[in-house]
């Protein structure tokens, strides 16, 4: 069984004025047990909404159509309760921006010990010894254990949300932009700490981040969105070095090679406003192979390397 | 020494600077006023000539300003406050009793409110923008616009019948066991504590409504729902646990400001405390009595000002960083 | 000014803004609003509220509901004149704090933190015994006692300014320290010197009120603090003449949750809160895609 499993799965937040931004616009995804997929997208295409939903971690002023299975069981529709079980010990996650994810006035050991006694897993000796091989596992001395966020330095707050993360021992770990606060030696650092742990451990691993070199780094898929859908999907060596979608295309194109002499690219355009019905293919109006079948929406074409394109599935690509 | 130890002395320090300006500020405004003190002194009756000269050398009001000064920082220092025009006492002795009257009503009526403000302040933060934190952060905000000495006064009209509206105790109760004393007391303690309570609530409340809307809106607490918390856990351990703060803190200012900010509820009640005292020596020109009291109003103010510091610093592990 | 503007349009400050006004208007056109003298009596001593006389009358017989206009007058007068004392003094320390750095700054924060320090009522009775009771001399002790917030948050907003890069732009223009202030300064601090008048116009009717209960306040002068002074002072509450004390409260607690409204309008439209709470009563809501949806 598929450790996760999104099937048409829609997220809609209410605006203040009345309207909706439909932020995720139908996706189905399934991770199978120790995949470790990259999710890459620009700012606002969903990917955080994506992975928010996968936990049921959704505000009380959004709505969601579709399933979201975490080891079978539908966490959206399962309520609140049941979705809480599964948390942390079946699917756990590493939020942006670590500064922030340890709450001040609680000390870091505890506050990765407490949710294994509260899931009934450990008791609280038992965690604490847990707490321990837990720091050592991210290359953290035992003392930090004692400690509070505001003494520890960013990276090692951010290792220390890992372990926090691992506590329950869940299935698939969801990391959003686990490196974009950091500066770039501990990026390096970190995402190599996220890979070996996920093959160490037969963790699944989604990284949602917009750093394309942490996805070629750490994750074996590579699954790219726009505008709440998912335009490609397939293993990362193949989408970064043959994407098949339009946009995949251009993104990689525009991202700046530092020692080759290349004017600067940009894709033209803006993406388009989530709180306006959208209808067709949402690259359409950005798109320079856009033609009279883009008007209807592309489904996922291909097998293995997957795209949503018209001019794919016609030819129509150069 | 830590740095939240050097913090802590250091905040002692400008304490202790305050507290001495505080204590020449009161000198300079009972002392060197328009109106000679004794001449003042001496539209009372029985003023006896001996009297004027013995009071005339106590204060050392003939003398240049700066030996008056000088004296009255040597009797501060020896705890010899002068004596009450009024009840011939020493100032200290009277000083001391209003307080001791004062600090367990307004306790009472501090502690009420904190628990009170709390309940609503979380309430109304967790169900933020329904319509149930709309009235209860509506209702809070009322209460705490209304003028306290009318809030006494109709806690008179309403309650008059089964509660003692004035003083402190049954001036007919003799000889009366340690129980029926102390229940005594707190029957007359009831109303004046629950004007208090009333009085302070809603300011208690809107702290805490704001700082928990802010720490329910941090990235830890979203993290403790994904951990499977939950809401109840989320919302005191997590949340509230970094929100009180700025509760703690206010709480510690206004029991401070409150030895001498009763005073209104005092009157009402005639509760005898430092705030009716105050009252009482304004009108029988007690000045004495009113420095006095000035003194430990204000020195009250200092020292929970400090407490409030150390216990921010005791709670808050980031102060002093 | 278009921030404010901007500013007043949302509801909280709007409601606000209409009662204060609704008061200020009362004040100033008192006389001719009252339905009755008030310095004879016109009904019996206590009267409960009838057709002739809304809010009954008071012990001597005289018309609460012109009482309460005519109070109206000299409690906003007082609230007025004494905002005005204070956030001129606030208004200036707060500039030169925020403004000057260094000495100044130390300077003025240590004098208002002394103040602040100071208990305020306690000492306003102490003065007002001292040197008098007239409207002048109330006016005066509030305002000299009701400055310190108002320094404060001037300070605040001065600093704001500056790192925002206004001063040392203007200056490097050749600007003089009162050009800056007067052309860069004042008007981003107005606003904010508008609302602290009139939260400090509320305090100031609640000093006002609390002066006159213990026997300080103007004696030639009706204001809603006598009127409810003299309800105690001639046993309304024994009589159970409600309508003797409700009123006058009333209106002061109007007056103060206006100008807290508005106060807290300003503020939360100068430092808008962003992000929302993680945790809530309800739980996202579920739906179904429509055909339009997967258009």
């Amino acid at each position: 069984m598929s450790v996760l499993e999104l099937s048409g799965l829609h997220v809609w937040f209410d605006a203040p004025d009345g309207r909706y931004a439909h932020a995720v616009r139908g996706v189905d995804l399934t991770v199978e047990a120790g995949e470790r997929v990259g999710v890459l997208g620009e700012s606002g295409c969903g990917k955080t909404t994506l992975v928010l939903a996968a936990m049921g971690l959704l505000p009380s002023f959004a709505s969601v159509a579709g399933s979201v299975r975490l080891d079978g069981l539908d966490v959206l529709s399962a309520g609140e309760e049941s979705a809480r079980q599964v948390r942390w010990t079946h699917a756990a996650m590493v939020f942006q921006g670590a500064m922030s994810a340890l709450n001040p006035v609680h000390r870091v050991g505890k506050q990765i010990a407490d949710p294994m006694v509260f899931h009934g897993q450990r008791s609280g000796a038992e965690a604490k010894k847990r707490t321990a091989e837990l720091l050592e596992l991210v290359g953290l001395p035992a003392s930090v254990a004692r400690r509070y966020p505001h003494e520890l330095s960013g990276g090692m707050r951010q290792r220390a949300v890992i372990a926090m993360a691992l506590a329950c021992e869940p299935k698939v770990l969801f990391a959003d932009e686990p490196t974009t606060a950091l500066d770039v030696v501990v990026q390096a650092q970190i995402g190599d700490l996220l890979a070996e742990l996920a093959e160490r451990l037969g963790l699944a691993l989604v990284m949602v981040t917009h750093d394309i070199g942490m996805i070629a780094e750490t994750a074996a898929r590579a699954v790219v969105m726009y505008a709440g859908v998912v335009v490609e999907d397939g293993r990362t060596l193949e989408v970064l070095t043959a994407p098949r979608h339009p946009y995949t295309q251009l993104l990689l194109e525009a991202t700046p090679v530092v020692n080759r002499d290349r004017p600067l690219v940009s894709i033209p355009g803006t993406p388009p406003r989530l709180d306006e019905a959208l209808t067709g293919c949402a690259f359409a109006a950005r798109c320079p192979y856009v033609f009279d079948a883009c008007s209807a929406r592309p489904g996922l074409q291909g097998d293995g390397h997957v795209a949503a394109c018209h001019a794919l599935a016609q030819g129509r690509l150069s | 020494m830590s740095k939240r130890q050097r913090f802590i002395l250091r905040r002692a320090g400008s304490a202790l600077i305050i507290a001495f300006i505080a204590v020449s500020f009161s000198f300079v405004l009972f002392r060197a006023l328009p109106g000679d003190a004794v001449a003042n002194l001496s539209r009372v009756p029985n003023f006896t000539a001996e009297a004027r000269a013995a009071l005339r050398a106590q204060f050392g009001i003939d003398e240049p300003l700066a030996t008056q000064y000088a004296l009255y920082l040597g009797q501060l220092a020896r705890g010899n406050l002068g004596v009450s025009f009024q009840t011939q006492q020493p100032v200290l002795h009277e000083v001391w009793r209003s307080v001791r009257n004062t600090v367990p009503m307004v306790l009472l009526g501090t502690v009420v409110a904190i628990l009170v403000g709390t309940w609503i302040g979380v309430s109304a933060a967790y169900r933020q923008g329904g319509a149930r934190d709309r009235v209860i952060t509506g209702a809070a905000m009322i209460i705490y616009a209304l003028p306290v000495q009318w809030l006494g006064l109709l806690l008179l009209v309403w309650l008059a019948r089964w509660l003692p509206t004035s003083g402190m105790s049954d001036p007919y109760l003799f000889d009366a066991g340690l129980l029926t004393t102390l229940g005594d007391r707190l029957e007359h303690m009831l109303l004046p504590a629950t004007c208090v309570a009333l009085m302070l609530f809603g300011s208690f409340a809107l702290v805490v409504r704001s700082s928990q809307l802010e720490a329910l809106g941090e990235d830890h607490v979203l993290t403790a729902r994904a951990k499977g918390y939950a809401n109840r856990r989320i919302v005191w351990r997590e949340a509230f646990r970094s929100a009180m703060l700025p509760l703690v803190t206010l709480s510690t200012l206004t029991l401070g400001w409150l030895i001498g900010g009763v005073l209104l509820v005092e009157a009402v009640f005639s509760w005898p405390g430092v705030g009716l005292a105050t009252v009482q020596s304004v009108g029988a020109r007690d000045y004495p009595m009113l420095q006095g009291l000035f003194l430990v109003i204000t020195i009250s103010v200092v020292a929970f000002n400090f407490l409030g510091d150390v216990l921010h610093a005791a709670l808050d592990p980031r102060v002093a960083e | 000014m278009k921030s404010l503007r901007r500013v007043l349009r949302r509801p909280t400050i709007m409601a606000g803004v209409i009662i204060v006004a609704l008061f200020t208007f009362v004040a100033v056109f008192a006389p001719l609003l009252e339905p009755y003298p008030i310095d004879r009596a016109s009904g019996a001593a206590f009267a409960p509220p009838s057709a002739a006389h809304w809010l009954g009358c008071d012990d001597a017989g005289v018309d609460m509901l012109s009482l309460v206009i005519a109070g109206a007058q000299n409690s906003m007068l007082v609230g007025f004149a004494a905002a005005f004392v204070a956030v001129l003094i606030g208004g200036v320390l707060g500039i030169i704090a925020g403004y000057k750095g260094s000495w100044g700054e130390t300077s003025v924060t240590g004098v208002t933190d002394f103040f602040l320090v100071i208990p305020a009522l306690p000492l306003m009775i102490v003065l007002a015994a001292l040197f008098g009771q007239t409207i002048y001399h109330i006016v005066l002790v509030i305002g000299l006692l009701s400055w310190m917030s108002v320094t404060y948050v001037v300070r605040a907003q001065v600093h704001t300014l500056k790192e925002r890069g206004f001063v040392s732009r203007a200056r490097s223009l050749g600007a003089g320290d009162l050009y800056i202030i007067r052309h860069h300064i004042l008007p981003h601090v107005a606003p904010l010197l508008v609302a602290q008048t009139v939260l400090t116009v509320a305090s100031a009717v609640f000093f006002e009120a609390a002066l006159a209960f213990i026997g300080l306040g103007d004696p030639a002068r009706v204001s809603w603090g006598t009127i409810i002074q003299n309800a105690f002072l001639h046993s309304a509450v024994s009589s159970g003449a409600w309508w003797a004390i409700v009123p006058p409260g009333v209106c002061i607690a109007l007056v103060v949750l206006g100008s807290f409204l508005i106060g807290q309008g300003v503020e939360e439209a100068m430092n808008p809160r962003l992000g929302h709470a993680h945790v809530a009563p309800r739980s996202f809501r579920l739906r179904r895609a429509t055909a339009e949806d997967e258009a």
